[in-house]
């Protein structure tokens, strides 16, 4: 992980100096976050649970805002509508090519989810057009040293309740390219980076729940249960965590 | 691979000796093909696969058009015909002629795979019912064909209504990327709208490192008759899948299973005079 974030932060720097498509202006970018559950704590997945989630904790050790397109199909609109030049990554279609590192910010931080929007700090930048963003997520330290989420609630469907803990080991999330703790490609809308500005990141939870069937979870005498690895459950948990639009990113200028 | 460079040269040579002998600006013409290489015309070998299956197909149809060229973000010329190909015909195919261009670079060039209408015309490969169903149902991309692997056979023939976009191609035939065609005075540079057969079976929509499987679609065949359905691979989750089967990443994609993953490959089939790329984008 060290090794490459080492090498992005230096993609930051080297753009400053010589990249055409960033402009070689230095900018500082700040970033706050959220959780999609923050105002509401309830999700109703796809298959007809409804979670109460009461304790909802992300480690994040980087950020990084960059040139690429975000690993899906892009909107149109999103290179049209620039007034700056664009000089994106060309990938393999199907290929996530990140491009050029615009900005950063560099952790660790944990997120409580439920929590009001939190300023997570600033970090270096230049200017240019972001289209996608990369998570590296961290560890929740102490003894969840080994985690990078945390999520407690209770799920119910009719007359069923499951009082639930899942949680996701930071080594459990490795990207197939990178081969790191870090989910790739995530959208960035808006970020014709021009001078100071602040990216707002919103967490999916409900995308992190929304394949889970608490069907197919064993409930102890104890009462809560723990998703455990190599379950349908699990995975579907930690394919949510995985998955790039759960983490949804805007920039918005300095007013 | 050869034969590109010598014509890409030959294409730029033109190009060069046009501009040296006149002040005045000259014009050149692309000839846009179609083409589905090996991999569609003869098959997908057991040694790209990562679980040794191999595939072939007996149809590979798309509806292709909008093909348009442009410069300095203004609009040049577009190719107006929309028409329907069946890959599995040896190509590559004839689409048509953009003539009267301006010598020199045409940075933007783009495509896009669309659902067939009315409108649709169809190339000497496709035949009067491959027209007919592509536009009664509603595709812009249907394949059949059969997966082996040593004694199993199973047989897919999947339609798909997931028209996109792919914009910005760019060459990388010799080494260098070029965005764009670059017309030469007096010259017909080749522009071929190259498509891959293989992405419909890569296990990750955004990693690099994807691998080539079928054994997880093999093994949606629920009601073991030899034919996997669309609607079998609805009923696979990605969430029930093992990381040894696969990683099945979805990058950006709200997908959640076989068939929603496969659906979105289709959208990174289109590639540009080769391994060119292209960014798919939502029409």
């Amino acid at each position: 992980m060290f090794v490459q974030a080492a090498q992005l932060g230096a993609g930051v720097v080297l753009g400053a100096c010589a990249g055409p498509n960033t402009g070689g202006k230095r900018v500082t970018v700040s970033t706050r976050a959220r959780g999609d559950i923050a105002e509401h704590p309830v999700v109703e997945n796809s298959l007809g649970w409804s979670i109460e989630v009461t304790r909802a904790r992300l480690a994040l050790d980087y950020l990084y805002y960059v040139s690429g397109p975000p690993a899906g199909l892009v909107r149109r609109d999103d290179f049209f509508s620039s007034s700056i030049a664009i000089s994106t990554a060309h990938a393999h279609p199907g290929h996530y090519d990140s491009g050029d590192v615009l900005a950063e910010l560099q952790g660790p931080v944990t997120l409580d989810l439920l929590a009001p929007e939190t300023t997570l700090g600033e970090g270096a930048g230049v200017t240019g057009l972001a289209l996608s963003a990369i998570v590296t997520l961290g560890s929740l330290g102490g003894d969840d040293e080994t985690l990078a989420v945390v999520l407690e609630g209770v799920a119910s469907q009719g007359e069923i309740t499951v009082p639930f803990r899942a949680s996701v080991a930071r080594a459990a999330i490795d990207n197939p390219t990178s081969h790191l703790p870090e989910v790739d490609g995530c959208p960035l809308d808006d970020a014709e980076i021009e001078g100071d500005g602040t990216v707002l990141l919103e967490v999916g939870v409900a995308v992190w729940l929304d394949n889970i069937d608490f069907a197919e979870v064993s409930v102890p005498e104890s009462g809560v249960a723990e998703l455990e690895p190599e379950t349908p459950p699990h995975n579907a948990f930690r394919r949510g965590i995985a998955k790039a639009i759960g983490y949804q990113f805007q920039y918005s200028p300095a007013s | 691979m050869n034969q590109w460079i010598l014509r890409l040269c030959l294409g730029s040579l033109a190009g060069l000796l046009g501009a040296c002998g006149s002040n005045a600006r000259g014009e050149g013409s692309i000839e846009v093909t179609v083409w589905g290489e090996s991999y569609i015309e003869d098959g997908i070998p057991a040694d790209v696969f990562e679980d040794g299956w191999s595939v072939k197909y007996d149809k590979f149809l798309i509806a292709l058009g909008d093909v348009s060229v442009d410069k300095d973000g203004e609009h040049g010329k577009s190719l107006d015909e929309i028409a329907l190909f069946d890959l599995t015909d040896a190509g590559p195919h004839e689409f048509g002629r953009i003539d009267g261009l301006a010598e020199g670079s045409w940075d933007e060039f783009g495509f896009s795979s669309v659902v067939a209408d009315a409108d649709t015309e169809r190339s000497h490969s496709a035949s009067a019912g491959d027209l007919e169903l592509m536009v009664g149902d509603g595709y812009n991309v249907y394949v059949a064909g059969t997966a082996s692997k040593e004694d199993t056979e199973i047989r897919f023939a999947w339609g798909f209504a997931e028209p996109v976009r792919y914009a910005s191609c760019v060459d990388v035939r010799v080494g260098q990327e070029t965005s764009g065609v670059v017309v030469g005075d007096g010259a017909t540079v080749e522009a071929q709208l190259t498509i891959h057969g293989d992405h419909l079976f890569y296990d990750d929509l955004a990693s690099p490192e994807a691998k080539l499987r079928f054994d997880v679609i093999a093994s949606a065949d629920a009601d073991d008759d030899g034919e996997v359905s669309l609607a079998e691979l609805t009923a696979v989750r990605l969430a029930d899948l093992s990381s040894d089967q696969g990683t099945y990443g979805v990058g950006a994609f709200a997908v959640d299973d076989m068939r929603a993953f496969v659906e979105a490959a289709t959208t990174s089939l289109g590639h540009f005079a080769g391994e060119g790329h292209c960014r798919p984008e939502r029409p």
